[in-house]
């Protein structure tokens, strides 16, 4: 992408982003993002107020002027959740799908009739993607979504230390208690509810 | 609030236990909490696609949970009915 002469961007505020709730005038965000915002929008109707006092909210668009290379600046971090110039509807990507179709199918395949271990399968699939140039290599460290990474790595400790504990007894045996009247379906039931109501 | 995968990880260890307390196939409880943790319809942060069309499809918060919960009660029924017909 040219680095050089100013771009117009739109730029969606995410939930993982500090600025909710806060205004612009409070980030100070022409001197942060060396950007500066000519518009917002929410709900798809623009915002009528004096824009460095509106309070940000989740899903508000930001239409910026800035120089191009904001995108590449921001787009790593979860300030925004997604960045797109203006006009550019979806970022074009040039690979081939039928490539990462037959590298996706083919580790599912291998893993499914238990031809490869799943680790060996997943790693040799991502070698296969960087290989044939449907990412590039920085692009496929970019899409290692470290926050994911570190969350699960996480939930496997506290999952372990629930089991030692005994606290993974004590809650299955009290979903058990509460959903039993309705048979095993009931507690399989209960067991569907308990990640959906924790992950909504 | 945590993600999905994380939730998943968190409720395994009850999921094993609670098969192991009724008999039910951990296979099979394991599988319903995976589709159960992927069913985030709920709110508009319950993914990252839901809050891509929050803004620009001009939703508000309660229509993901108008439309998400009976979603998420269909995806509950299949599951239950079909989960134990297949790993019984």
């Amino acid at each position: 992408m040219n680095t050089r002469g100013p771009g117009c961007f739109e730029a969606v505020i995410g939930q993982g982003s500090r600025h909710v709730g806060r205004t612009l005038r409070e980030i100070g965000f022409r001197g942060r993002y060396q950007a500066v915002v000519i518009g917002i929008h929410r709900a798809g109707q623009p915002v009528n107020q004096k824009l460095g006092e509106v309070r940000l909210r989740m899903g508000d668009t930001l239409f910026l002027l800035s120089d191009a290379g904001f995108k590449k600046r921001w787009s790593d971090r979860n300030m925004f959740l997604l960045i797109s110039a203006a006009g550019e509807a979806l970022e074009p990507r040039h690979h081939r799908p039928t490539g990462i179709f037959l590298i996706g199918g083919g580790v599912l395949a291998s893993v499914a009739t238990g031809l490869l271990p799943l680790v060996t399968a997943a790693l040799v699939g991502a070698l296969l993607v960087v290989a044939f140039r449907i990412l590039t290599p920085v692009e496929a460290r970019d899409a290692v979504d470290l926050d994911v990474v570190v969350a699960i790595a996480s939930a496997f400790g506290l999952a372990a230390a629930m089991s030692e504990s005994g606290l993974a007894t004590t809650l299955a045996s009290g979903l058990v208690n509460a959903s039993q009247w309705a048979g095993d379906r009931g507690v399989l039931v209960g067991v569907m509810l308990a990640p959906s109501s924790s992950a909504r | 609030m945590i993600t999905n995968n994380a939730a998943a990880l968190l409720i395994f260890p009850i999921a094993i236990d609670a098969a192991a307390a009724t008999g039910l196939d951990a296979r099979g409880m394991v599988i319903a909490v995976a589709v159960s943790a992927t069913t985030s319809f709920m709110t508009p942060i319950g993914y990252q696609t839901n809050t891509m069309v929050y803004g620009p499809g001009g939703y508000r918060f309660g229509d993901y949970a108008r439309l998400g919960a009976p979603l998420t009660v269909m995806v509950i029924a299949v599951g239950a009915t079909l989960i134990p017909t297949i790993w019984g």
